[in-house]
């Protein structure tokens, strides 16, 4: 896409972020953690895990979404947004 | 509900002896105490019933009394106790798993309500995060507030809060793109709008290049549903 190679998995997407900057390095770490443990880990079931209900998780991926929409202008003059 | 049960227990007696009588309690009678506060399931009684052999004979004069009532759930062949109808203040009780983790927090017993939301109501999105991604995490935020209740939701808000960040990544990259973007696979060059305009109400980049490479190929899904030729 546009002359580079087309982000297709979650790994590949958060390294695009952090080539262009949005997200640091530690940040890119944090999230491809989170990804796994929360998203992928907990979506590919042999068993129904059980997991301590701890707001952590839910603070970590607030935080890594606020950090990568702070440069975003408020409110986005774009199409399509709700 | 009660009743439908002990009838059906005692027409196992009547059919299976009083072996049968006892390992249907064990597992059906709703009456029981429930190990570690987990209500017995349909298809643990499911199971039950079909191991025990019932005549059809039986079934159905079992079943003519109760069903209509609603006390029997029917699945197929197999008679179900169905699951219990709690009234509110015991769906609305504090769970017993989930209150062993209060002193973790800090949080009183008689404040847990309270204290539990405010555990939460400090995490929030800046204002210009697009909705699809709040949405997502207004729910993550309920589930971990019900979890109270239910301490099952305690991970489905974990898993949330994971989809939250995958959609932020999504819409994040999504931004990073020109209004005007060229597609190219294999010798297949298409200019397009960038995913920000959801055309076919999606901008997942994902779907995006499985459209591609179904144009591609001269299959195109959206053209499926149109009979309109390839695009490209």
């Amino acid at each position: 896409m546009n002359g580079k190679a087309f982000p297709n998995s979650m790994k590949k997407l958060i390294k695009a972020l952090e080539s262009e900057g949005i997200l640091t390095a530690p940040g890119a770490e944090k999230a491809n953690e989170l990804i796994k443990v929360c998203r992928h880990m907990l979506s590919h079931l042999e068993f129904a895990p059980l997991l301590f209900p701890d707001p952590q998780a839910l603070r970590d991926a607030a935080d890594l979404v606020n950090k990568m929409f702070a440069s975003v202008p408020n409110p986005p003059l774009l199409r399509g947004w709700v | 509900m009660a009743l439908a049960a002990a009838q059906l227990q005692s027409a196992c007696v009547r059919e299976q002896g009083a072996h049968c009588a006892s390992s249907f309690r064990w597992s059906c009678d709703p009456s029981a105490p429930q190990q570690f506060g987990y209500p017995i399931t349909s298809s643990t009684c499911a199971a039950s019933t079909t191991s025990h052999g019932m005549s059809e004979s039986l079934r159905s004069e079992l079943v003519s009394g109760h069903a209509a009532e609603g006390e029997l759930a029917i699945v197929g062949s197999i008679i179900c106790m169905p699951s219990k109808v709690l009234p509110f203040n015991d769906l609305v009780k504090l769970s017993f798993l989930t209150s062993t983790v209060f002193r973790d927090f800090g949080i009183r017993q008689e404040h847990a309500v309270e204290d539990w939301q405010s555990l939460v109501s400090t995490i929030d999105l800046l204002p210009q995060v697009p909705d699809s991604v709040r949405r997502t995490f207004s729910i993550a935020k309920n589930l971990f507030v019900l979890s109270l209740f239910v301490y099952e939701f305690g991970t489905v808000s974990i898993h949330y809060s994971g989809l939250v960040l995958e959609s932020g990544i999504q819409n994040r990259w999504n931004l990073t793109m020109p209004m005007r973007v060229t597609l190219q696979c294999g010798s297949d060059i298409l200019h397009d709008h960038s995913p920000l305009v959801p055309r076919y109400q999606s901008g997942m980049p994902q779907a995006r290049l499985e459209e591609s490479t179904c144009e591609r190929k001269g299959v195109s899904k959206f053209n499926e549903k149109t009979d309109q030729g390839p695009r490209i």
